[in-house]
């Protein structure tokens, strides 16, 4: 492979500089590949390919009214970024995080936040994540949002963005661990001569974390992990963290609440549960008090955590603060509960419920991205550039019956990576999602998964749509 | 460990013990049927019976010919004890099992489902019959050696046991009792055919050389039903069934009641010995059995399952 073929045209490259030259970060891996015929690059990544359906590294799609496993996708070409660099990162996430924090916990007491004017209620008012049963209740060490996956993008420029917030049930922290381990498989002799910080140790800061906010003060609460069960999508991280972590993994039906105390059903009789990582959204979580209809939750579990005799992680009435409208907040947050600016830039964001911004935003839907308030998964967006005209006039009509619910970002230039095509290896664009623990202290993971996709000049890198994944290095001492 | 947890181990190894045993079943019918003149038919609805599922069959309405029973027995959809859906169900629980399980194993009920859902349809004709129900006999094998060879011992597995010895046993008084039926019938058969249906009986529990190697003396219908019942060594018997059923309950926490409910059966079966088996009074003493072993079960699924009782993932 030689770099100087290698053309990322206007976009920031992770990997390599225009001209061809490699980043110095990326400069031992780059090296390694140019020695490698493409021929040798493909037979690699085969080998890679093997390792994930050997290991059984799978993902859930539904189709055809059946589950189907499919193979991870993964390319073997790491993304890398410098160590110093992601000091500073990781030093933005968990300040993020921590604000994130003290702002659900205000909004669950007093609101100060409102009334000093800095976030309107109107926006509270109208989320439909904010949970008023959450109202006056203060979990353990006053955090709700204990897991947290931020995306990152970084633009053309080389500055690092934040693109959105996931507080509600974070996934992908299992995929990161496995990419790493199937690169230790392809590249070996890589990690002798790189220093790469190692990533397994999550599900241990993960165990700590869920330890540290456990009800009963004991070195060994029992601790949980709770599946919507075997048809969710994300079946295979929860099943992978419950191993890892060697709890018990469970569904709604394996709890059962008595007095307000959660147990779990166990052939010796029932034994008490303190720390519950729940994979079931709010809305499931307890037929009690939210939807009535759900079978994959336990009822009295709500009641249990309010009265302080089960920690659930994330908290009930996290999500308040995953909402994308709220997110063009975040940096006022930030400034308002820890008088400090924020580390991490912001991508700008027109809120449409401001009539001016609003104005601006339907009048140049060619240029922007349009985001519904409350989706993730890349769903129900709309990438002006890459729209139609009737896609572009029926959105906003959208965006104008219901203008709350929409913001409007300007399209950024996704950096890239080199990843192996068919016969070659060209940029594609590619995110970051790296994953943030607070407990009693906070944890950021070195790296995190980055989603890359796969289709040539596309920006959706999400799974189910056709996006694949890179193993992240975080390279050079710390 | 988790009640859950523990009542899908317990069903995978009931269902896959049912594809084996009723794989068996049909197998010794067809031999038996070769073997009897053509004024003695065999009937095929009975063999519907034994298997415990004629009501979906007369649902369906089909007629109780040969090729229906047995296409109904092995891939009917809407037979819950059909093979196919037992190994399908088998699959579905272990999918949730794999954290407990050696991973080959279920690839190993994986692959074991897509050959059975590929062929069993086609084993209705009987030139098709023997090598397809031979393979599912096979396969099922591999996986019950696999758990033995590789699996943890503690207490999911004791639950695997346990789900298929208490299978095995329903199983064995299940083909008793077609045997008692046919006693009835011995008089019109004439003795050749008599030995012939007996040898076919402990065939379809690959008890005949066992049989012959531990019973010295000339075959009759009782000393073999008493073998089959009473016999403490070959691993089919009610009675070996049972007194492992009793070692993996004595390994589980809270097992008092239901190893002594295993010791009920015993005991039942013990008296039954001591007092001789005569044609009679044997169907009642079998449903007398069968009701034992169901009583087991119930006894395990409050224990140790409740609230989830019910068999999971049932499919058809």
């Amino acid at each position: 492979m030689d770099w100087k073929e290698y053309n990322a045209h206007d976009f920031y490259d992770e990997l390599i500089k225009p001209g061809g030259e490699p980043r110095d970060a990326a400069a031992k891996v780059a090296n390694y590949i140019a020695r490698l015929s493409n021929k040798q690059i493909r037979s690699r990544q085969t080998a890679a390919e093997k390792a994930l359906i050997e290991m059984g590294i799978t993902f859930t799609v539904y189709s055809e009214g059946e589950n189907i496993d499919r193979a991870w996708p993964m390319d073997i070409i790491p993304r890398i970024i410098d160590a110093g660099e992601w000091e500073t990162v990781q030093k933005g996430l968990a300040q993020r995080l921590k604000a994130l924090n003290m702002f659900i916990d205000d909004v669950y007491h007093n609101q100060d936040i409102v009334k000093e004017g800095i976030v309107p209620s109107e926006l509270l008012d109208s989320s439909k994540d904010f949970l008023p049963q959450c109202v006056g209740i203060t979990p353990k060490h006053g955090v709700w949002a204990h897991i947290c996956g931020s995306d990152l993008v970084r633009d053309g420029d080389g500055t690092i963005y934040v693109l959105e917030d996931n507080l509600r049930v974070p996934s992908g922290v299992s995929y990161m661990i496995e990419n790493r381990a199937v690169t230790k498989r392809v590249f070996p002799e890589l990690f002798s001569n790189v220093p790469i910080r190692p990533v397994d140790a999550y599900p241990h800061q993960l165990f700590d974390m869920l330890v540290e906010v456990s009800p009963r003060d004991k070195d060994d609460p029992e601790i949980v992990v709770m599946t919507p069960g075997v048809f969710n999508s994300a079946y295979f991280e929860h099943s992978f963290l419950a191993q890892r972590m060697g709890t018990e993994l469970v569904e709604g039906s394996d709890l059962v609440v008595e007095n307000d105390i959660v147990y779990m059903r166990n052939i010796e009789g029932l034994k008490r549960v303190d720390t519950i990582y729940r994979r079931v959204n709010d809305a499931f979580l307890d037929p009690e008090v939210f939807n009535p209809e759900s079978k994959l939750g336990t009822p009295g579990l709500f009641a249990a955590w309010a009265k302080g005799n089960v920690a659930l992680v994330n908290a009930p009435g996290a999500g308040v603060a995953d909402d994308k409208v709220l997110y063009s907040y975040v940096p006022d947050i930030i400034r308002f509960y820890l008088s400090e600016e924020p580390i991490l830039a912001n991508v700008p964001t027109y809120r449409c419920s401001d009539p001016e911004q609003l104005k601006y935003v339907t009048d140049h839907l060619e240029a922007l991205v349009v985001k519904p308030a409350n989706e993730s998964g890349g769903y129900g967006m709309l990438v002006g550039p890459a729209a139609t005209k009737a896609e572009i006039s029926a959105f906003r009509k959208l965006i104008k019956e219901n203008p709350r619910n929409y913001i409007g970002q300007p399209t950024l230039q996704l950096s890239t990576a080199p990843t192996i095509t068919g016969e070659t290896i060209e940029p594609r664009h590619l995110d970051l999602r790296p994953f943030i623990l607070q407990g009693k202290e906070s944890w950021v993971t070195p790296g995190g998964l980055t989603r890359v996709a796969l289709r040539k000049g596309s920006l959706v890198v999400n799974s189910s749509q056709g996006g694949g994944s890179k193993d992240t290095w975080i390279v050079g001492e710390r | 460990m988790l009640s859950s947890l523990a009542n899908r181990a317990y069903w995978v190894a009931r269902y896959l013990e049912r594809a084996e045993n009723t794989a068996r079943l049909i197998q010794a019918y067809t031999n038996l049927s070769l073997d009897l003149p053509s004024d003695l038919k065999s009937d095929w609805a009975n063999l519907i019976e034994v298997s415990g599922t004629g009501d979906e069959f007369r649902k369906l309405d089909y007629k109780p010919l040969e090729k229906n029973a047995v296409r109904f027995l092995c891939a009917e959809k809407k037979c819950p004890g059909s093979i196919l859906n037992s190994i399908k169900s088998a699959r579905e629980n272990l999918r949730t099992l794999r954290e407990v399980v050696p991973k080959e194993a279920f690839e190993t009920v994986n692959e074991l489902y897509l050959f059975a859902n590929e062929k069993l349809d086609k084993a209705g004709l009987r030139k098709n019959r023997f090598a397809i129900l031979n393979e599912v006999i096979e396969r099922c094998q591999l996986v019950t050696g696999l758990l033995a060879g590789t699996m943890n011992q503690t207490a999911a597995y004791q639950f695997i046991r346990l789900g298929r010895n208490l299978e095995r046993g329903d199983m064995t008084t299940r083909i008793l009792d077609m045997g008692s039926d046919l006693l009835s019938q011995e008089e019109q058969m004439g003795a050749e055919n008599v030995i012939s249906m007996w040898v076919n009986v402990l065939r379809s529990l690959s008890a005949y050389q066992a049989y012959r190697l531990s019973v010295q003396s000339r075959l009759t219908p009782v000393r073999v039903l008493y073998f089959l019942l009473a016999d403490k060594d070959f691993p089919r018997t009610l009675t070996h069934c049972l007194l492992e059923a009793q070692t993996c309950a004595e390994k589980l926490p809270r097992s008092e009641q239901v190893t002594q409910s295993i010791q009920h059966a015993l005991d039942v079966l013990n008296s039954m010995s001591l007092r001789g088996l005569v044609r009679e009074t044997l169907h009642a003493d079998i449903d007398r059995l069968q009701l034992e072993l169901l009583k087991i079960n119930d006894q395990i699924a409050t224990i140790w399952f409740e609230p989830h009782d019910e068999q999971p993932a049932k499919t058809g």
